[in-house]
């Protein structure tokens, strides 16, 4: 099973490389200062009674076969430490509970397995107790970073949005570039004029995921159609063209950091309302975490299919399903947003609009299957894995008959026309936006 | 037997209450983000409907497993009944202890069956710690020991050793899961509620 590569070099982030004996240390430390201090860390490593209900509710587990990606045993990596450190008498009755030290070898697994979690949350809804492993999943690489185990991905993505405010890289003058390339594809398409503002002074702040640009570039042209046709003035912001926010997965500083940049740049450009692009758990980083991290805070956040719903249901836009012609579409919950984000019904009312055949994926909304990327698995070293991962949703997609699958989160449009592929499944992808754009009528 | 039964209580007891006092003095999780939903309704959900069976893809999937679960609580629960019924010397018969008989039988059946299951299960036995298996074997005894008595009265000693080596035994195992399991469930409700997850 791949591991991802962890980083030699962490800068930006606060944390340094430790040597194992470090590690071990500081790992028991903070695992004594979790116990002491976290409710919610308590209660996951004690509530559990090992009933199995995780087992088959689990794509990671299901897909890899491997036991340590049962939601359970993958918190017993880290419990076994708890039990070992907290116990009364550890040596006896911590042994008794499944109780071990900590140790480098430990570690690494729990940077492998901890980067097998796709913090779906999936398992806490099937759990009796309801424990939550993606918050003991996202405590657990936040004591890795800590740690200096990082995956070298992910500091590439920090290293990138502290340089350039997005995940990609993209410089304010390739982004230019890109918008201007895009306003002429929608005047060839359309013979209109539709623009795509960049750091003006707007109500909107719309903050698209920075692949919008690049890759998934139909999802910028159906946000752009919609507005204009919508008749509003919104802006994109330059300094922060990243819907995604990594902070979530692994350390809440740059969560924190993410969320600051939005909100300055939102009072810079004198915006009255944050309306996020389409990805998952950027989504509930922006929505459920600014609030609290950097509150209070005194614009509205919203998401792009509540601003999509909103218009249509008004007749504000219209929208023509035989544009998007006679195939079947489904729909991929994004975990973050049908699990977390409460953006459940505005995808499928959005959807029941602008498309004329429409199935639903079994099981769905905040019963639906990861794509087996979430939390950021986006690695090129994993991809064995993340194939893996992503094979329960493969089998749903196949189970519906469908043509298209529509998933609006883009870790998702990273990762699914991959997992299609490996599973040669012929259908395509792409993002709800898209079919807004092609269906709106100008 | 009995001072044996009542001192392995107060360990329990202590040991409960030691516990509750760490759990009570950690902080709660951080209510970080603008709600939703109705985390009142996520609470009273996670309590109630939440637990039914249709309620959950695992329970709906595993009815059987869900149903054996049930009824080896309800054996505990009778257990418990009998248990006060002894220590305090209040006479039962007919119906009362009827009822009691089919509970803790039926728990115990159901007790024995998840030991098994335990055991032979490829997936439960990677799960499964020594404290998992001495935990069940223990609540089992407890309920063979209750449903025993109902039976025949004379074997109240042998009652009261298996109590009160589960009593010894359960501030330190994951028996407590009892306790934190309202907690946790608090927690769930709230969560889901809040975020809008859990819906009228």
């Amino acid at each position: 099973m791949n591991a991802p590569q962890k980083a030699k070099d962490l800068a930006p982030l606060p944390y340094r490389i430790l040597d194992d004996e470090e590690k071990v240390r500081k790992a028991v430390a903070i695992i004594r200062e979790k116990a002491a201090e976290s409710r919610m860390f308590k209660l996951a490593m004690e509530c559990c009674t090992k009933c199995g209900a995780c087992i088959n509710a689990c794509h990671s587990y299901l897909g890899t076969e491997d036991p340590y990606n049962i939601p359970t045993k993958r918190a017993d990596l880290v419990r076994s430490v708890y039990k070992q450190e907290i116990m009364p008498l550890s040596g006896v009755l911590g042994k008794v509970a499944g109780g071990i030290g900590v140790s480098a070898e430990l570690l690494e697994k729990w940077f492998t397995y901890f980067y097998q979690c796709n913090q779906c949350r999936r398992c806490a809804l099937v759990c009796p107790f309801g424990i939550d492993t993606a918050e003991v999943s996202i405590m657990v690489r936040q004591i890795l970073a800590e740690l200096g185990m990082v995956p070298r991905f992910t500091v590439g993505i920090v290293k990138n949005m502290a340089n350039t405010g997005n995940n990609m890289g993209i410089a304010k003058p390739a982004l230019l570039d890109s918008c201007e390339f895009l306003e002429e594809e929608m005047y060839e398409e359309t013979g209109i004029k539709i623009r795509i503002p960049v750091d003006e002074e707007a109500d909107i702040m719309y903050v698209p995921s920075s692949a919008d640009f690049f890759v998934n570039t139909n999802t910028m042209i159906g946000v752009a159609k919609m507005y204009h046709a919508a008749g509003i003035k919104w802006t994109i912001p330059s300094e922060i063209i990243e819907a995604a926010n990594f902070g979530l997965f692994f350390d809440e500083k740059v969560m924190k950091e993410h969320n600051r940049r939005l909100l300055d740049c939102a009072k810079k450009l004198k915006a009255k309302k944050i309306v996020q692009g389409e990805c998952g758990h950027g989504w509930r980083a922006a929505r459920m975490y600014t609030d609290g991290l950097n509150g209070p805070v005194d614009v509205e956040i919203r998401h792009i299919h509540e601003e999509a719903a909103y218009f249509i249901a008004r007749g504000i836009i219209k929208v023509d399903p035989e544009k998007n012609g006679d195939i079947v579409y489904t729909y991929h919950d994004p975990c973050n947003l049908a699990r977390a984000g409460d953006i459940i019904e505005e995808p499928r009312f959005i959807l029941r609009h602008v498309v004329k055949n429409f199935v639903e994926m079994t099981p769905n909304r905040e019963e639906n299957f990861c794509c087996g990327a979430g939390s950021g698995l986006l690695m090129e070293e994993i991809m064995e894995t993340r194939m893996k991962l992503g094979k329960v949703k493969a089998e749903q997609v196949k189970k519906t008959g469908a043509d298209y699958v529509v998933a609006p989160c883009s870790i998702c449009k990273a990762q699914l026309p991959l997992v299609f592929e490996y599973y040669n499944l012929p259908v395509e992808m792409s993002g709800l936006m898209d079919l807004v754009g092609k269906a709106i009528i100008l | 037997m009995k001072t044996f039964l009542l001192v392995a209580f107060f360990v329990a007891v202590a040991g409960i209450v030691v516990k509750m006092a760490g759990l009570l003095k950690a902080n709660p999780p951080r209510d970080l983000a603008p709600p939703r939903g109705d985390s009142s309704y996520g609470v009273l959900y996670a309590y109630t409907l939440g637990m039914a069976p249709w309620a959950k893809e695992s329970t709906r999937k595993h009815v059987m497993p869900y149903l054996r679960g049930v009824v080896f609580h309800l054996g505990i629960f009778a257990s418990f009944i009998i248990l006060v019924l002894a220590v305090f010397n209040i006479e039962f018969s007919g119906l009362v202890r009827d009822t009691l008989v089919v509970l803790s039988g039926a728990g115990l059946l159901a007790g024995i069956i998840g030991i098994i299951e335990r055991l032979t299960k490829s997936e439960m036995q990677k799960l499964n710690t020594p404290d998992d298996y001495l935990s069940v074997l223990l609540v089992t005894l407890f309920i063979a020991g209750a449903f025993w008595y109902v039976l025949n009265f004379q074997v109240q000693n042998w009652f009261y050793f298996v109590t009160g080596l589960m009593f010894l035994y359960l501030p330190f195992s994951k028996i407590t899961h009892f306790i934190y399991f309202f907690f946790s469930r608090y927690f769930f409700g709230f969560e889901f509620g809040k975020r809008g997850v859990i819906k009228h």
